[in-house]
């Protein structure tokens, strides 16, 4: 019933359903502990909507002003390649043919060539605003089949690497926590040896890896410049997916593992596109995998 | 009052989002600088405790929801920040160099601290700024030499949207 003399009471009761709406709301997201991210997914889909139109007008403005100077380099790039075309030509044939060959080979060896992953293409859009914690924002979230803890990855200099995994994923956007964030463990084992360890971050994007819990074994067999791989372990990860190389070992006497300090294999700061791991074929359904994804745009 | 909320907030989330997008191409060793906490300090020295509490709520929110840290940490973290810039608020003359540089360097200094005391609090399961790391010492220094120009602008900006100088009652 409203009160006829308006003011303080007729305003308590035009108000009151919405607080009482968003009071049960609040009930329900505190009480319901699958629904404690909702928040945080809302607001990174919002606020990434915003996010896409900075990162593209950046992206304007930073290749207008690189673009004569691109220019130049790509008409002596031109010239050179040229050439190279002409080696290439001989080699490709040269390829065709150990190709041919290799197929051959997997196939006496019982080989499969499916992958258990479908590999999504992505671009960074946005970097944590801060320096105390590490994330990288992508242009692709659950509308295009992402879901929370996919492995990231992407191509540099001709090796593929781990990037990090989801974290958050909203409706076009989502959050990848970076391998070198201090919250980001990896299993992993040396490439050669296979000796297994755990790969943490240290924070800076500058920082080594560090990996922790190797066998001092591995000291006789592990040398600096060593590749640094996935190990598959606990299925969040693919396996043998590259990391980073040794940069240091550490064999201190109290200690009854060895610490191998490990420079990544992805320089970050470089990092443009990335490719997000959704799960397809047989291994999908393996216990402990996140769900399949339904990717809309493969590449 | 309600409108300088919404024009305070809608200034921090265009900042957040060059944050996000733009400031890490001018990252020295790893560190950017704190765009947002620069103006966040601004704006709560100007507009007093209540305004800029609230501005520093939202902008830690904002922090939050694009950032791996738990939700509520960086709210915590900015509205602290903002509170302490707030008891400034007529108590001294904001120059155009000096005062804002003093600024930059110890409202980082105050956000470091204030992510070291929920730390504390929350027994270790939250990152904190190590006071010895070289990237702490470089975004003070960044935010510090930022901070002048960042103020010298947002002034610009405001006294030419007739908004400077009206203190909140």
């Amino acid at each position: 019933m409203p009160d006829p003399r308006g003011g303080a009471g007729d305003r308590t009761e035009r108000f009151l359903p919405a607080i009482l709406l968003v009071s049960s709301l609040l009930c329900l997201v505190i009480s319901t502990r699958s629904l404690t991210e909702l928040p945080e997914t809302v607001g990174a889909s919002f606020l990434g909507f915003f996010q896409k139109g900075f990162s593209a007008v950046g992206t304007f403005v930073r290749d207008t002003a690189t673009a004569i100077g691109e220019l130049k380099r790509l008409r002596g790039d031109y010239d050179s390649l040229l050439e190279r075309t002409k080696t290439l030509d001989r080699l490709e044939r040269d390829y065709a043919d150990l190709r041919a060959e290799n197929e051959r080979l997997k196939e006496q060896l019982g080989f499969s060539t499916t992958t258990a992953f479908t590999r999504l293409p992505a671009r960074i859009i946005g970097k944590d605003p801060g320096n105390l914690y590490a994330t990288i924002m992508i242009d692709k979230g659950t509308s295009d089949g992402i879901r929370k803890n996919m492995p990231v990855t992407a191509w540099q200099d001709g090796v593929e690497g781990l990037v990090g995994r989801v974290i958050e994923a909203g409706q076009g956007v989502s959050i990848v926590v970076p391998l070198y964030d201090r919250s980001s463990a990896v299993s992993a084992r040396l490439a050669k040896s296979r000796y297994e360890g755990l790969l943490t971050g240290q924070g800076g994007i500058e920082d080594s890896l560090l990996m922790r819990y190797v066998r001092k074994r591995a000291l006789d067999e592990a040398q600096n410049g060593d590749l640094v791989v996935s190990s598959g372990i606990g299925s969040l990860y693919p396996p043998d997916l590259a990391l980073g190389r040794i940069k240091r070992i550490r064999d201190l006497e109290y200690q009854p593992s060895l610490d191998i300090e490990v420079e990544p294999i992805l320089d970050f700061s470089r990092l443009e596109y990335v490719f997000v791991a959704t799960r397809s074929g047989p291994e999908a359904e393996s216990p402990g995998l996140p769900p399949t994804a339904a990717p809309g745009g493969n590449p | 009052m309600i409108l300088r909320l919404l024009a305070g907030s809608l200034v921090l989330m265009a900042v957040t989002l060059i944050q996000t997008t733009w400031v890490s191409a001018v990252a020295i060793l790893g560190a950017k600088p704190d765009l947002p906490l620069i103006v966040l300090v601004w704006l709560a020295y100007r507009d007093g405790p209540v305004l800029g509490s609230s501005l520093g709520f939202i902008s830690g929110l904002m922090d939050d929801v694009l950032s791996s840290a738990p939700l509520g940490f960086g709210a915590f973290v900015k509205t602290a920040v903002a509170w302490i810039s707030s008891l400034l608020h007529g108590a001294m003359h904001l120059d155009h160099f000096l005062m804002p540089l003093l600024l930059g360097a110890t409202m980082t200094v105050a956000k470091a601290l204030a992510s070291l005391l929920l730390t504390i609090l929350f027994r270790g399961n939250l990152e904190s700024y190590d006071f010895l790391s070289r990237i702490f010492w470089i975004e003070v220094g960044y935010n510090a030499l930022v901070a002048p120009a960042v103020f010298f602008a947002l002034e610009l900006a405001f006294k030419a949207l007739g908004r400077a100088g009206k203190p909140v009652e």
